[in-house]
This record gives C-alpha cells, structure tokens and sequence, in this order.
C-alpha cells in the first residue's frame, strides 16, 4: 500500500509578463491544501516538485502546514511549453488562430494540437510527445515504494500523463482531461505490489463553499 | 452552456447480510453528510434521481432532505448482478468461505469474462453498458443545468469506462475503487463529455469521519 497524492500548481500569473509564479489566489489555494490535509492528519513520507517556480511555491505553501520528512525536485515533473506547441501548430496551419474566443473555443481546437505533436504533423523544436510522456511516468514511477506516501506537486499536462498511463486514455481523451484539472487540486494514485491504480481524480475539497467559489479556477 | 452530471454511489449497505439492498446506519449518515456538504455549495441542483435500487433511493433521499429537491427515479443506474454471475459459474452468490479479497478476485475474472462473453449475467454485458448509458442521456438531456444521481460501484464504472473509450478491465478497476457516497463527476458541453472529477470524498475529510470512508 501507499500512494501517491499528485497536486497540480495553484493559479500561476497567467495574462502577465511571468506565467511562472503564483498569483495571490495561487498562494492562498495552496495554503488552504495544506491546512485541509493537515486538519485531516495526513504527512508525507517524501514531497516532490518540478523544478518550475510555480511547482516549487505550491509545494511551500502546502509545506507551511503539512509536512515531509523528505522533499526532492524533479525537473521531470516540469510542464510541457504549451506557448512553444501553440505557436508551432498555429504556423503549420493545424489550428485556425491562437486567439480564442472563449474556454469552448480552445477546447476545441487543444486536442489537435496534442495529437498533432504526437504524430510529429507540425515541425516544432519541443521535445517530442513520447518523450515528454516517457520523463514524466519515469520521474513518478522513481519515488514509487509500497507503503510510502508521496506528494508529487506538478502541472496539469503530467497529471494526464499519469491519467493516460494508468487508464490507457487515448491522445483526445488525455487532452481532454487535461483540461478538466483545477489549480492545486490534487489526485490520488494508489500503489498495488508496485503498479499504479486511480484512487480519485481532481478533488478540491478545500475549495469547498459559496466564499471560495472564486477559487475554483483552471487557469 | 454545459450540463453537470454528479454520479454519487450509494451509502454503505448490508453486505454481509441477508438483503444487501439497504443503507446501514453508517450508509445513512454517509449520505446525510453529503447532503449537508452539498447544501452549502453556492449552486443548488435541478434535479436529484436515483436507479430503482432501494440503496440508491435511500441515498438519494438523505439527499434530498438537505439540498431541498424532490428525489425522482430514473431507471438504468442499477447495479449488475454479481450474485447471478457467481451461480452462472457454480458459486454462491455468499460463501463464507471466502475473504472479502478473495471474493472480489473471483467476481474480477467473473466480470471480465462476462464482458467477452465467456461468463453469463442476468444481463449481457453489452445490455448493461446500454442501459447505463441510456440513463446518463437521460439525465443530462437538457444540456444544461446540474444533476444528481445516486447510483452503484458497478454502472458508474461501466459509465465511465465508455465515455473514455477504455476496455472492460478498467470498468473493474474503477468498480473496486469506488467509495460509498464517492463524487465522480461528468461535464457535458454540447458534443464533448469531460471526465471532471473520480470518487472525491470532501464531506468524510474530517478527523473525527475516518471510520466513514468504506468500500462495501
């Protein structure tokens, strides 16, 4: 037994100059994990992060209140350069614009670009789709151990990673997840005799409520 | 515009006992505590349903009682029969003989054997996915608004399962995950159908509710 609880960052600074930090709204979701799984007694054996700055400032806030007798940095947790993948899609004609409309507009239009990166169908100098896929399950599966519980704080794109290597999501269905993930809500990936099983996928319990539903964000 | 499908599995029933279709006191309160979990959200429900089960129903009215709707029933959401799979195969639906791992192991290969049609149900395993997702459609028909169904381990599995395209022994792993009273939520916006959240617990995290988070 054991598992693994898998975070995604709290809100970054989407909009500004630095995407990579957290926003105020960011740090205050982290903290409220923190306290909620604290308030239900939980400790982890190991905390790991990407080494993004958004990661690192998810996992000390979490860390104010629910500790760890070890933390590691694993820049295999990082997050895919979506902007990167964006771009180089949008200029090989797979997708129409870079502009959305709205959230249903990018939703559309985000499962081809994934499937294109997959199928190599645009030239981009990101490292390929396997291999992203390949670092982040290897980066997880390293702090796997029967009986040791893991906090694992990364982003959305390697949460669905692990979806899709746990479940056999296919690339629509994986992007599709993808975007389904709330900022710092966490999944729970339990350890069998050292395979992985979905426990729970995307809960924000410490969100809960009419005064944090300005908290329940996705970007 | 988008319609929201919450799947709740039901409370705790008697599994050990003579008629498993029922909530036990801990069921109950399950359900109750989700309930007042639910009362405190910002946005109500349009609609609280349930399958034809009485552990269903009985979920779906503890409920009910603090989200304020009227429980209605929607048949499809029951579970599959386990025990007619077990006799199908000369077993009995309850042998003591068996600890409750070694009982779910054996109704493992039952169901994965039903599902390619080597073991026989009280259904096909292809009627079953068909009357789940019957249910779901109906549920959700709308297309917008928020829905609750209380339903069982098993068709909120096979829901799953189908609306990810993933083969049937992933319907058995998510079965045997499913928590009593667990949140999996399904998002509908127009054509696409988001898997938004699996078996979330928020109204048993607290110190003094540990001994509520059951499996059977």
């Amino acid at each position: 037994m054991g598992e693994i609880v898998f975070v995604r960052h709290g809100q970054a600074s989407f909009g500004t100059e630095d995407y990579d930090r957290l926003s105020e709204l960011g740090w205050q979701q982290a903290r409220w994990l923190g306290e909620h799984l604290a308030h239900e007694g939980r400790r982890f054996h190991l905390a790991a992060s990407g080494d993004l700055r958004r990661h690192r400032e998810t996992a000390e806030a979490i860390a104010e209140t629910c500790g760890a007798d070890d933390a590691v940095v694993l820049p295999g947790l990082n997050e895919m350069n979506f902007d990167l993948l964006l771009e180089d899609a949008h200029a090989a004609g797979v997708i129409p614009t870079t502009e959305f409309h709205d959230s249903e507009d990018f939703a559309r239009e985000f499962p081809k670009i994934m499937k294109g990166w997959e199928a190599a169908s645009f030239a981009t100098s990101h490292e390929p789709f396997a291999e992203f896929n390949g670092r982040v399950t290897e980066a997880v599966e390293s702090l796997i151990q029967d009986g040791r519980d893991v906090l694992i704080v990364s982003s959305g794109g390697p949460k669905a990673v692990m979806m899709r290597h746990i479940l056999g999501l296919g690339t629509h269905k994986m992007a599709q997840v993808l975007l389904t993930i709330h900022n710092s809500s966490f999944s729970r990936f339990l350890v069998r005799n050292g395979n992985l099983m979905l426990g729970e996928f995307n809960s924000t319990p410490h969100l809960a409520g009419p005064d944090r539903a300005h908290l329940r964000t996705y970007i | 515009m988008a319609a929201e499908l919450w799947l709740v599995r039901h409370g705790q029933a008697a599994f050990a006992s003579d008629d498993y279709d029922r909530l036990t006191d801990l069921g109950w309160q399950q359900a109750r505590w989700l309930g007042e979990h639910l009362a405190t959200m910002e946005t109500g429900f349009d609609r609280v349903a349930s399958g034809t089960l009485r552990r269903q129903r009985e979920t779906a009215q503890a409920i009910a009682e603090h989200t304020g709707n009227t429980p209605e029933i929607v048949p499809g959401l029951e579970e599959y029969s386990a025990k007619a799979l077990l006799e199908n195969a000369g077993f009995k639906d309850r042998d003591p003989s068996l600890s409750r791992r070694e009982h779910f192991q054996r109704l493992r290969g039952l169901l994965l054997d039903w599902s390619e049609g080597r073991a026989e149900g009280a259904e096909t395993w292809d009627a079953f996915r068909a009357r789940v997702m019957g249910a779901i459609g109906e549920l959700t028909a709308k297309g917008e608004g928020r829905v609750l169904a209380a339903a069982s381990g098993g068709s909120i599995a096979m829901g799953l399962t189908t609306i990810l395209n993933l083969p049937a022994d992933q319907m058995i792993e998510f079965n045997l995950q499913i928590r009593n009273t667990g949140i999996t939520r399904l998002v509908f916006a127009g054509k696409r159908i988001y898997f938004n959240m699996f078996n979330a617990i928020p109204h048993l995290e607290h110190p003094d509710r540990k001994h509520a988070e059951t499996y059977s």
